[in-house]
């Protein structure tokens, strides 16, 4: 049997790939198999911020930076340890906004063709109490990709019970959790890492994040409705004067009778904006547990309030 | 009791269902917003016991600059011609001539860069930037002094305490 990576780069997948939560994969052998499609493995187990806005931040060496600082509000709780032996896989799980959004929205219209992707990892990370997914998945003798590894899942922003979902407070009471608003796992490569997490326990900031240590930002974007090509991709105008008709339009879309057709992946005017994006190494200029607030070098995705998804960051050939 | 009422009236279901139990967790609000966090985190930076300077004074400042292994203090002495900013981030223009050549330092007031800021005079202007001086040289591009008397001293700082 040909081993079949989940993994794949999620611009080169195609949408009918992307929109569904297994891939069936044709192999060379008699024998199908299906790949869950999950969200990478982080570097490490994360937490929650809020996105309170930017500054100037006057670094040590007199350098004035322009700065994020993030708000880190009650909650960061861990709600679920999974492993390979209970799960089939293995997760921490943690409550933010952007993941429980995917999660109870069911459908993913508000994201991207792209997203979609991540928010069916998401669904499945999310736990069994959440999807179908798992069971259907187990039922179906699927071949995870990496039984390895595991996952912890970690709740954040501390709500009314009312407005907490009935299944998922129970999924919360469980690991003695208050009523929290977001969830979401973090799928780690190295199962000791995860076994260091017990559910119900508080995370501690400063343990996971330190001054000018790199961190991994996501979080979704702002959205910038239905754009033209020119905002969208960065295509250049055409004249505005000079018997020019063609002001902002998009250009030609392909060759004539051959092909016929237009190609796929043309770049054109579409939704922009409000995708979940991740912002890679950033430093980490200040923790500061007393104020409840995380300052990091430059920007992150969305606007003042968006969840951010904060782990440490992935360095190829060091952590992942 | 009250707001419970409303409540109910609000979303008759929770009344008639009673499937809802009162929370057994108390609810922790954030203490501050999230634009005040920001702007503590600003003051925080902001530095204390600054001199108070404004446009048109004469300034000498001391400015840290880190060489290969130790760091020195660079004095400059000029004309503050410009502000802008507020806050943690504002700055200030310094210009002097220099062996005949106009030079402007744009410094952050609360940089850590900035080791040290005296006020040698201050000058009587009419404008908040002092671009103009560009085109003069020589002593047309000097400001008119303020003397300020032991008098506007104590009542300054009669007013401020």
């Amino acid at each position: 049997m040909r081993a079949f990576t989940a993994f794949s780069p999620a611009g080169a997948r195609t949408a009918k790939q992307q929109l569904g939560s297994f891939r069936p994969v044709q192999g060379s052998s008699s024998r199908r198999t299906v790949v869950v499609q999950a969200r990478q493995a982080e570097a490490g187990v994360g937490i929650f911020g809020t996105k309170a806005g930017m500054m100037t931040y006057f670094t040590e060496a007199g350098l004035a930076v322009p700065a994020t600082v993030i708000s880190l509000e009650s909650g960061n709780y861990v709600t679920a340890v999974k492993t390979p032996e209970t799960d089939g896989y293995a997760a921490v799980q943690g409550e933010t906004d952007a993941a429980a959004r995917l999660a109870s929205a069911g459908p993913h219209a508000a994201l991207g063709r792209r997203a979609a992707a991540a928010a069916a990892a998401s669904t499945q990370a999310l736990g069994a109490s959440r999807c179908r997914a798992l069971p259907t998945a187990a039922a179906h003798g699927i071949d995870h990709h990496a039984p390895t590894r595991m996952h912890a899942q970690v709740g954040y922003k501390v709500v009314a019970e009312r407005k907490v979902r009935k299944p998922e407070l129970g999924h919360l009471a469980k690991a003695g959790c208050k009523p929290l608003k977001h969830l979401r796992e973090f799928k780690l490569k190295d199962a000791s890492k995860v076994a260091e997490y017990t559910p119900g326990q508080e995370l501690d900031v400063n343990a996971i994040i330190k001054v000018s240590d790199h961190i991994d930002i996501a979080g979704t974007t702002i959205g910038k409705g239905f754009q033209g090509t020119i905002k969208r991709w960065g295509h250049r105008r055409g004249l505005m004067t000079h018997g020019s008709k063609s002001h902002r339009e998009h250009g030609s879309t392909g060759p004539g009778s051959t092909p016929g057709r237009t190609f796929p992946g043309l770049k054109s005017a579409g939704h922009m904006g409000n995708v979940r994006r991740k912002v890679r190494a950033l430093e980490v200029l200040l923790v500061d547990t007393e104020r409840g607030a995380l300052v990091v070098k430059g920007s992150v995705p969305g606007k003042r309030g968006n969840i951010l998804e904060i782990a440490p960051a992935k360095i190829v050939g060091k952590n992942c | 009791m009250l707001s419970q009422n409303t409540l109910m009236q609000q979303r008759p279901f929770v009344a008639s269902t009673g499937l809802r139990a009162p929370p057994r967790f108390p609810v922790a609000h954030s203490v501050r917003g999230l634009a005040p966090l920001v702007d503590e985190l600003k003051a925080a930076q902001a530095r204390t016991g600054l001199p108070d300077v404004q446009i048109g004074d004469s300034v000498r400042i001391g400015l840290l600059v880190q060489e290969a292994k130790s760091s020195r203090v660079q004095r400059v002495d000029g004309t503050v011609i410009a502000m802008a900013g507020s806050g943690s981030t504002k700055t200030f223009v310094v210009r002097r001539i220099f062996q005949g050549v106009g030079v402007e330092l744009s410094i952050m007031l609360h940089s850590p860069v900035l080791s040290s800021v005296e006020i040698v005079r201050r000058g009587k202007v009419r404008r908040a930037k002092l671009y103009y001086l560009r085109e003069l040289t020589g002593k047309s591009a000097r400001l008119k002094e303020i003397f300020v008397t032991k008098g506007d001293k104590a009542a300054k700082a009669a007013r401020i305490g």
